[in-house]
């Protein structure tokens, strides 16, 4: 893997760096992308390289490591594709659940730190969700008697989440990255940063 | 907690943008690495999020064997979403294999479709993966596909409210970009100071 990130944050000036949540630095530890520990924050204008090699395969997310920059959005799914301890049909790629405060976390960061972590206002599936009558849920379509492969990532900064579909069972393949014997749970606990993978068969009364 | 950090002054944003190259698309057998942006929220946005080529396009992936990004699955069309720009409706699936990176003028984005496996990887057999299987010690034996994946990402200021609340308003990025929020951006701590590592925190407040 070769990445290129640039730092386009021209208006904050603010530093940022991207860490690969997981992923073996095996001799490429200076790519873990943790500013003040194996790099310097990438200053604006500028562009890191960050150059490893996929041994593993699963399903991970990737974020920024500059401060509180990952709980405001910067972050995204990682996966690599392997084979799997139980058989799918469709492969629905990531749902990342993440926490989400009106304030931003930078804000909340000194009652964090003094009183105790707050509890955010919202949830967001894979980016969006409602509030208040406004916003918009996460959908996605599902086929009766169709399995999916769903990979769960909890990006949240400090909230616990539980994942479960009304009506359905899960079969969890994975953990991080390791493939696991399958288990059928009703729901899954997810802690920070964790990331299972669950081959669910849908059975959905179409409408 | 000063009265500035809580401002809900619509100021900043960041977005991600994701830019591939496919120039090294095919490879034989063995892991493919996918990157993708499903944290992504229609945004809207003060500035328009950079999408670049920066290296000549490839071939398509071929033999099941391509990059695959997972996009957006979100809604872009929200009140106030402003001058249109590609949709990222919910389709049957939220992935799609990635063809050849679309100009950062705006063409179609690339078809969608699932994410596509080498052969021996297939929906009754998802044990195998080519040569390898899910008995293969991952631990000592890596496939060697001879490929490299080059990414570029940029992380820009955009704003946007994934759940519609506050002054933030929505802005839509490409399809390939990774859309990030921020209603307010208020100076980050710096991140040089021991402290910052979260993994010192006695309020656990952060983790990764």
């Amino acid at each position: 893997m070769v990445i290129h990130v640039t730092n386009g944050l021209t208006t904050s000036t603010n530093g940022t760096s991207i860490h690969w949540h997981g992923i073996r630095q095996n001799y490429t530890n200076e790519y873990d992308g943790v500013p003040s520990i194996t790099q310097c924050p990438t200053a604006p204008g500028e562009t890191i390289t960050y150059t490893w090699r996929a041994t593993q395969y699963g399903t991970s997310w990737y974020h920024s490591h500059f401060a509180l920059q990952a709980w405001e959005g910067v972050f995204g799914g990682l996966i690599i594709n392997g084979p799997a301890t139980a058989n799918y049909d469709v492969d629905k790629g990531t749902i990342i659940l993440s926490d989400w405060s009106h304030e931003t976390c930078d804000s909340l960061y000194d009652y964090a730190q003094t009183v105790g972590p707050p509890t955010l206002d919202n949830g967001l599936i894979n980016g969006t969700n409602t509030f208040d009558g406004s916003g918009k849920r996460f959908t996605t379509s599902f086929v009766s008697g169709t399995s999916y492969r769903l990979r769960i990532i909890n990006s949240a900064i400090d909230t616990h989440w539980k994942f479960s579909i009304d009506g359905h069972t899960l079969q969890v393949i994975a953990a991080d990255f390791v493939p696991i014997v399958p288990y059928t749970a009703n729901y899954i606990n997810i802690g920070m940063g964790m990331h299972f993978t669950c081959s669910s068969s849908i059975f959905i009364q179409l409408r | 907690m000063t009265g500035a950090q809580n401002d809900r002054t619509v100021q900043q944003s960041l977005s991600l943008c994701i830019l591939f190259n496919l120039r090294t698309m095919r490879f034989i057998f063995g892991l493919q690495v996918l990157i993708s942006c499903s944290v992504a929220s229609p945004l809207l946005g003060n500035g328009t999020p950079v999408l670049e080529e920066r290296e000549p396009q490839g071939p398509s992936p071929t033999g099941g064997n391509g990059v695959t990004i997972v996009p957006p699955t979100l809604n872009p069309t929200l009140p106030g979403f402003p001058g249109g720009g590609p949709t990222l409706a919910p389709g049957p699936s939220p992935t799609r294999t990635l063809g050849p990176l679309p100009p950062s003028t705006g063409a179609p984005a690339p078809p969608s479709g699932p994410i596509e496996s080498c052969p021996g990887n297939a929906a009754n057999a998802r044990s195998q993966w080519c040569n390898y299987s899910v008995d293969t010690d991952y631990t000592n034996v890596v496939p060697n596909t001879g490929r490299t994946r080059e990414y570029w990402l940029t992380v820009t200021e955009l704003t946007a409210s994934p759940d519609g609340f506050g002054k933030c308003t929505f802005v839509h990025s490409n399809a390939s970009s990774l859309l990030i929020r921020f209603c307010q951006l208020v100076p980050l701590l710096p991140s040089t100071a021991p402290s910052q590592d979260p993994r010192s925190l006695v309020t656990g407040v952060t983790q990764w």
